[in-house]
């Protein structure tokens, strides 16, 4: 009954619970949170000391792998799901409260969360919960093509297919929609980390240095690419030598880069293929006249429209504002759910 | 000719008549690309390629694609799409709306405004009632209870006099015996009640003398049984035997009747001090005179009732396990409880903190073993003390 009074000073939220990012959308406000997935936790005097939260989001982000031995920065959420309950439920309320900032009553939101189309049941429920928990009023969750179909603008209420590709932190998703649901869905745990990942591995391999994860974060954005292109960028950076044992200086360029980036995006590509060959042969035909939509963060990964392009044969078109795609697709459907009574939720 | 408006196609921005399209078909011009290339290269269909440079953007899907399609194309010609898109834009297209099927028909839920405030509503109304309803039993029950009450008055109250005089009095003498207590005891809590609820209602006008006598009736025998039971136990004994039947069949007309006699009953005369036992205890009584009224150990379920001059110093053993009641009025002795024992004065003005009495009580001539009473001798003539004990008994 108090939630739900409390809940008439809240504002409905829809939040991307994403591996990399958690982005929330309040009805009627737009974006208002984008932080990183990160928690920073601080272990008081000795091993069996209280545990506080040191920092959440991008001051968390920041720590990551430059922590002292009582403080640990990790990420709850792995492949698109939780990995760590608690965890995930603090960083929830820390952003649920951030974005209901300058409130009176603690917020009770009704709230959507954004789950990867392959989570399991388990899964699903982790995240039901740990929402919950972080006090909202109301869970409802969605599949992240879903949302991120809706959230790019593509006419998912139609009669004709349309195909999302959605890559994130931690998963891709590819779906095809038509009608409100999904047709064909396919989740490959293949994303942004992964792209870190082989850099770090290529970069071992064939330079003999160790880098983190934040620099190689920091090579993807500046000079990682999906395609060959005309011009060839290059980029500083310092990692410890394995054989030296000290930090080194080295130079990198796009073209190594995108060598190292082929495993993971030929991994996208099968998927995609696949979800081609899977779908219905008129929902098929709709996609190849329109083509697919990219969303998520790793959509921003140079030319990786032009790689599906080549690859599929089908146009692939880059969503605006493809980070935000999901998120803000989760409140557009909380606002359809009101007002048409559309039910685009997925079940538990 | 591409510069010039088209007839036919969709509103077309009056800043820049030439639209999206326009700014396009040039640049390919420019990069020397037909259509045929742009398409190949965009995986586009020519006629798609072509729509888009004559503006007919209602033959292509919805604005996300079409937004998609210029940003592929500015790219491909090396042009910045921010400009395009713009044009583009302001054409005032808007992202698809989406629609509920058509078999889907909104599903009336609770968060849903008319079903929330009806709910609220009969929430509300609900709460109203009940509220109403708790007022009115709580301002209605006096009047009625006293009107049927009077009401049922006269008919019985002509009737029992006789009659109840001579059963609840054979009643009451059966005290000693299982069937009484609970009759005599019931007897005592409704005049209690009674006197409280419809005491000052019935009120002078009602009360005659029968029933007074009859309640004196009521107290004296209970008492000449509680104070001397030794003579009373003898004259109890003979009823007791016809009693059980007795009670048996008239429970309930004497119980009816005893409820009557009570509520006909004014207040019982004061200084009148019951103590009802739940739990094994002693109790001693002193009266305002000194004299010790009460002084004995009292049963689970027993009662001991005290007349004198109020008020009385009273000392219980168990306190916990006595319920007292002066004049037809409980009291809560909990106050005065040390460990088990309880010391206190109660009277007309209620309680209050007592001292063991001041003069060392006399004698009782109640009680028939003098000798067992502190002398009040000085040490030195405790010698001469058994030749005064001996003359106690024979004085007796």
């Amino acid at each position: 009954m108090f939630k739900r009074i409390r809940g008439l000073f809240s504002n409905d939220l829809s939040i991307d619970l994403g591996t990399a990012n958690t982005l929330i959308y309040a009805r009627g406000k737009g974006i208002v949170l984008n932080e990183p997935s990160v928690v920073a936790i601080r272990q008081e005097r000795g091993p069996g000391g209280a545990k506080n939260i040191a920092a959440v989001g991008k001051g968390a982000k920041s720590m990551l792998g430059r922590t002292p031995g009582n403080i640990q920065a990790i990420r709850p959420l792995k492949d698109g799901v939780i990995a760590d309950f608690t965890v995930t439920e603090k960083m929830l309320q820390h952003f649920i409260r951030k974005a209901h900032e300058a409130r009176f009553l603690r917020p009770s939101p009704r709230v959507l969360v954004c789950v990867p189309c392959g989570s399991t049941q388990v899964e699903r429920r982790a995240i039901r919960e740990s929402a919950a928990g972080a006090g909202a009023r109301e869970v409802y969750l969605i599949e992240e093509p879903m949302a991120a179909a809706i959230g790019a603008g593509m006419p998912v209420s139609e009669a004709s297919g349309s195909m999302v590709l959605d890559i994130g932190g931690g998963t891709t998703e590819v779906a095809v929609i038509s009608l409100n649901g999904i047709v064909y869905s396919e989740s490959v745990r293949i994303g942004g980390d992964r792209f870190d990942e082989a850099i770090i591995n290529y970069i071992r391999r064939n330079y003999g240095t160790l880098i983190g994860e934040a620099t190689a974060e920091r090579i993807k954005h500046e000079v990682g690419s999906a395609y060959p292109g005309n011009e060839v960028k290059e980029i500083e950076v310092r990692g410890r030598n394995l054989a030296e044992g000290i930090p080194r200086s080295f130079v990198l360029n796009s073209n190594e880069i995108l060598e190292s980036l082929q495993e993971p995006l030929a991994g996208i590509v099968s998927a995609v293929k696949t979800a081609l060959e899977q779908t219905p042969p008129e929902l098929g035909a709709d996609v190849a006249e329109r083509g697919m939509v990219l969303t998520g963060g790793s959509a921003l990964l140079r030319d990786i429209d032009r790689l599906l392009m080549e690859e599929t044969g089908i146009p692939v078109i880059i969503a605006e504002d493809p980070l935000t795609c999901v998120a803000r697709g989760g409140g557009r459907a909380l606002e359809m759910v009101d007002e048409k009574g559309v039910d685009v939720f997925a079940t538990e | 000719m591409s510069t010039t408006p088209r007839d036919g196609g969709p509103v077309i921005d009056p800043e820049d008549p030439t639209g999206p399209g326009a700014q396009l078909r040039e640049a390919r011009h420019r990069a020397n690309l037909s259509i045929e290339e742009v398409a190949t290269q965009l995986r586009l269909d020519r006629r798609t390629v072509r729509a888009l440079e004559e503006n007919e953007f209602q033959y292509l899907p919805a604005p996300t694609f079409i937004r998609g399609y210029i940003r592929s194309y500015a790219r491909l010609l090396g042009l910045p799409p921010g400009p395009i898109l713009e044009a583009y834009d302001y054409q005032g297209f808007t992202p698809p709306a989406i629609m509920a099927d058509i078999t889907q028909r909104p599903q009336a839920r609770f968060s849903d405004f008319p079903v929330l405030l009806a709910t609220y509503v009969v929430a509300a109304g609900l709460v109203a009632m009940v509220v109403m309803w708790w007022h009115s039993r709580e301002s209605v029950p006096e009047a009625p209870a006293e009107v049927e009450l009077v009401a049922d008055l006269p008919q019985e109250a002509a009737a029992t006099p006789p009659g109840a005089t001579s059963e609840s009095a054979s009643l009451d003498e059966q005290q000693p015996p299982e069937p009484a207590p609970p009759a005599e005891e019931l007897v005592a809590v409704e005049v209690g009640d009674a006197q409280s609820e419809t005491g000052i209602a019935l009120g002078a006008p009602m009360v005659n003398a029968a029933p007074e006598s009859l309640v004196r009736q009521l107290q004296t025998p209970s008492e000449s049984a509680s104070s001397d039971s030794g003579s009373a136990v003898a004259p109890a004994r003979e009823p007791a035997a016809d009693a059980p039947a007795n009670a048996a069949t008239n429970r309930t007309v004497t119980v009816r009747e005893a409820l009557i006699t009570a509520m006909e009953t004014p207040p019982p005369p004061p200084g009148r001090l019951v103590i009802r036992f739940s739990d094994e205890s002693w109790v001693e009584v002193f009266d305002a005179d000194g004299i010790r009224r009460e002084f004995r150990l009292a049963t689970p379920g027993s009662r001991t009732s005290v007349s004198g001059t109020p008020p009385f110093n009273v000392l219980l053993g168990f306190a916990e396990g006595a319920l007292v009641t002066f004049d037809g009025r409980d009291y809560d002795i909990t106050r005065f409880i040390r460990g088990d024992t309880a010391r206190f004065l109660i009277g007309p003005d209620g309680l209050a903190k007592a001292r063991p009495p001041k003069p060392p009580p006399e004698p009782d001539q109640s009680s028939a073993i003098a000798g067992s009473e502190p002398s009040p001798l000085p040490p030195e003539a405790a010698a001469a003390q058994p030749s005064a004990s001996t003359n106690t008994p024979a004085s007796n």
